[in-house]
This record gives structure tokens, sequence and C-alpha cells, in this order.
């Protein structure tokens, strides 16, 4: 099949990979719409890097298959590598190299004409914040190298770039800065984004896939899997008797959970008409004067606990 | 065979980064200076006085038996360390072919060992016309030329065990034990005559102008050097990284 214009970014079909009689990928079907900021999440084992091994022809599927922009990514590799940028989990560099030296080695496997690539080295290093760096990468911190695999994987103008879990182990501010060059592609190029971490997810992601036991357990716009939630979080805020109404909210059916903090009650409710209706009359029955009562949005994070379940 | 002459390049630039590329062409070099100084300075040490042949033999045999396993070690790691250090993961996902990774490693460290061998060759033979009357410049060129085929194999062989075994020690015990293959072969006539062993033992034989034939040992190291960077490339392009 020719690649065309209109074909997914990636499509996944029945990919399944095995491992000694183990499924870490069952039968997965993922689509990847061009010009996403796509967010592949999984608890810690859900079979994510599995999954980009073999979208990145590092590993071979036992089962379905995999293509990028309509290239298969069995039958056409080098196709697949042109048009792919992708930062591992862990980037290996070459510590002797400089930044400017590694940018360049990876021009040339592209093919960059010198001139372009000259301007193309100059402003991914103003990107990633190292153009002032001039130390080899051996004394870079995980935070510049994790912000240099980033701009390595950009130096190919590549059309996906595939980002495995780029902020773990990065610290709040290495964070926030890879996270901006992410969010700083959207419209440009097709992100790949796989995390375990929710809130980088919220952050930067349009469209996300859960991913559970090597299943795709969901997969849409965050619009679309935060309306899955089937609950809502309900917070009162009241002047005194927060411990009573704790006990009152814990015997009806339709509150999950409430937990205390002061005078702050947060409760998960299953049924929010239910809630709007019952909770001020237990306020007026317990005489209780209320500061504030509002509903809140649920988070991805109730969506990603309901569907793959708390502590693992 | 995309990315080729780009991983050259870079290949050949870790020789400008990093002193550990630079260990196998100072070993050869420095036995190419040595040898004539040795075997000119053998009387003071109480041994007998050393001609020309004696000085080519101290640096074959320094060849044979110390460079050969520098080779072992130094081409050990040539691609499990890649895959250990994670830059294999990094490097094959861009436009760079295995086949092209592979090869690039092996004709690097060929070129290198050849380009080696020669300055060595070049230093020992300078210091024979220093030290010492006849030259043998003919015999003694073929002597380092066999030399040069029998590191050719090995690092073939070596770059096979990298690839096959996930291990840099691995590897380099397996070279280990081809070496010693090798030095137990030399022991049995047939396998001189015709075998890549016999490119161990050719050395005194040429340089004491023998007529010797050197076509079967050179025929079956090429062979089987071919044949090892066909495997390992094969190998290679079905591992998964």
């Amino acid at each position: 099949m020719s690649a065309s214009a209109t074909c997914p970014a990636v499509e996944m079909r029945r990919l399944t990979k095995t491992f000694k009689g183990t499924n870490a990928l069952d039968r997965i079907d993922l689509t990847v719409p061009e010009g996403s900021v796509f967010g592949f999440l999984g608890p810690n084992g859900a079979g994510k890097t599995t999954a980009i091994r073999i979208l990145t022809g590092l590993a071979r599927s036992t089962d379905g298959q995999v293509r990028v922009f309509g290239h298969d990514v069995r039958k056409e590799p080098d196709r697949v590598r042109e048009i792919v940028g992708f930062l591992p989990d862990v980037p290996g560099y070459y510590p002797w190299m400089t930044a400017v030296q590694f940018l360049r080695l990876v021009g040339k496997f592209h093919r960059v004409p010198r001139r372009r690539l000259d301007e193309r080295v100059e402003s991914l290093l103003e990107l990633s914040g190292l153009a002032s760096v001039s130390t080899k990468i051996g004394g870079y911190s995980r935070g510049m190298k994790q912000r240099l695999g980033v701009a390595q994987a950009l130096v190919g103008e590549p059309r996906l770039l595939i980002l495995d879990e780029p902020t773990s182990a990065l610290d709040p501010i290495g964070r926030k800065n890879v996270l901006e060059m992410i969010a700083a592609l959207r419209g440009s190029t097709t992100v790949f984004f796989s995390t375990h971490i929710l809130g980088d997810v919220e952050r930067v992601c349009d469209t996300v896939a859960i991913l559970d036991h090597g299943r795709v357990v969901i997969q849409g716009s965050m619009a679309e899997l935060k309306g899955t939630a089937h609950s809502s979080v309900l917070v009162l805020e009241l002047e005194s008797g927060a411990s009573m109404l704790e006990r009152l909210l814990g015997d009806e059916p339709w509150v999950e959970g409430v937990r205390q903090t002061g005078e702050i009650l947060t409760c998960r409710v299953t049924d929010m008409a239910a809630a709007r209706n019952q909770v001020p009359k237990m306020i007026a029955q317990g005489d209780l004067s209320i500061v504030r009562m509002s509903a809140e949005e649920p988070a991805l994070e109730d969506v990603f606990v309901s569907l793959v379940g708390g502590v693992r | 065979m995309r990315g080729f002459g780009a991983f050259i390049g870079r290949e050949l630039a870790e020789f400008a980064g990093t002193w550990k590329a630079w260990v196998l062409p100072t070993v050869i070099v420095a036995f190419g200076a040595m040898s004539p100084v040795l075997a000119k300075v053998q009387p003071q040490l109480g041994m007998p006085e050393a001609t020309t042949v004696d000085a080519y033999l101290h640096f074959g045999s320094s060849m044979i038996q110390v460079v050969l396993m520098v080779v072992v070690i130094s081409v050990a790691g040539t691609v499990s360390s890649e895959r250990r250090s994670g830059t294999a993961i990094l490097m094959l996902t861009k436009p760079l072919s295995r086949t092209s990774f592979v090869l690039a490693k092996f004709a690097t460290r060929v070129s290198v060992v050849v380009a080696s061998a020669l300055a060595g060759m070049l230093l020992c033979w300078a210091g024979v016309q220093v030290f010492f009357d006849n030259v043998l410049a003919a015999e003694f060129a073929t002597t380092v030329g066999l030399w040069v085929v029998l590191a050719t194999m090995v690092i073939a062989l070596m770059t096979f065990f990298s690839v096959a075994l996930d291990s840099q020690t691995g590897a380099a015990g397996a070279g280990f034990g081809l070496y010693l293959v090798l030095a137990l072969l030399t022991q049995w006539g047939p396998a001189r005559a015709f075998s890549p062993a016999g490119l161990m033992t050719l050395g005194p034989q040429v340089l004491a102008r023998e007529v010797v034939s050197v076509a079967w040992p050179v025929a079956t190291a090429l062979a089987v050097a071919v044949a090892a960077v066909l495997a390992a490339t094969a190998l290679f392009c079905r591992q998964e990284i």
C-alpha cells in the first residue's frame, strides 16, 4: 500500500507481542491522528515501551500490523526512520561528543543539506536551552540529556515525534522545560507521548489512549475520556461540623468516598443531581453553615484509576 | 547501506574524542619503534648479537602474541557496548541501516589496524636501516601483510562475537578461545598448510627466504572473515534491541 497524506500518523491493528507465552501486547488497535499530541498512558509494565519498540523497528511484533503515515514499519523500515524522530526513556549518547557534534551526526543520517543543518542545529540548541553549553555530553545532567534528546529527535524535521517517558526522573524545572518544548510542537509535528505521569498528559495532550496489561482500555480526546468518568467531585467548605456531615454523606449510596481536610470535604459522587438535591437538606437538618459548595470536573486521574485500578 | 558514510565518520571521530581508541595503534607503533632498538641492545643483555631478521622477528612475534590479544579486547565490545549503553537504540532509530552499522564498525577497525601496522612496519624498517645492514624490505612487508590478513579475520570474528554475545567479557572470552585454537592448530601440519593458523607461523620462513605457499592460509582466513561479517550482519538484522 502506498502512503497517502490522509493516512493517520500511527495505525496499529491487532498488534500482538508475546514473550515466552505471555502477551505483552494483546491485539492492540490504535489510531493516532495526524497533528495531534497523543498521550500514550499506562501504568509501569502495561506494554507502552514494547509498543514503542515495535513502532520504531527495534523489535518485531508477533502478530498484527503497524503503519506510520501508511508505511508498514516491517516492510519499509528505512522510509519510517526518515519520517520519525524518537527519544527513548533513557537516551544513550556518546559521552565524548558535544551537543553540536551529535546533532550534526543525526543531520547527516537524515541527509540534511549543510547550510540547512547549520541553521537547524542552531535553532534546536536554542529551543532546548543548550546554545550556551560547550561541554561534552558526558557532563550533562539528566534534564540536559532529555532536552538534547528532544532536539536530536527533531533534527530530521520528523512528521512523527515519539517520546518514551521523556519527563520521568526529571526535576520540576527540567520537566517543565521538556513539556514546554513538546507543547511548542503542536500543529507542526504529530507527537506520540508515552508516560505514566497523568499531569503531563493533561497539560500537553489533546488525544489519549490508556494501555493496561497489554490492551488499550480506552482511546479518545481528552474531553471524551473525562466524559466517561462515572464519578464527579463535590467540594464542600463549612464553618464547622464537617465531621458530622462526613458521617452523613458516608451513608449515602451515591457517595463513593469522602475525604476531610479541616472543615473542607471532598466527596466523590456517582450522581451529581442527587448530590445537589440532598446535600443542602443535610446541611439544613444538621444546622450547619456552609461557606462553599462546588462541583469539579473529573480529572484524568479519576478516569485512569476507574479504568486501570488503584494500587498495583 | 543507508547511513554508512555518516557512521564511518562517527567511528573515526571517536579517535579524536577518546583515548581508548588510541590504545591499539599506540601498541603497534610502539612495537614497531622498539623492536630494532631491542634487537640492537640484545648483546648488552647477555644475549647473542642480533641480526636484521631478529629485529623483524621481534616485531612479528609481538604482533602475534601481544597485539592480537589487544585486538581481541578492543573489538570485543564493538556492538555489545553500544547496545548496553543505549547508543545503538538512538542510532538505529535514525536513517541508518543495521547492515551499515555493523559494516562501518568492521571497516573502521580494519582500517585502523592496517594504518597502524603500516606505521609500525615503517618505523621498524627505519630502525633496522639505522642499526643493521640488510633491510629485507620485501620479506618484512610480506610478513606484515600476512599479519594484517590474520588480524582482519580476528576482527571479523570478534565483530560476530560482539553481535552474538550481549557481553564484552563474553566476546573477549570467545576471542581468547579462538586464539588458543589457532595456536594449537599451528602444531598440526595440515592445519598450518591449509588453514588460517598457518598465518601465525609463516613469518620466520618468509624472512628466512624459504619457499612457502601462503595461498591457502590467506584464502581461508579471508573466507572466514567474509563469512563472519555476513553472519554478524544477518544476525544483527534479526535481533531485537
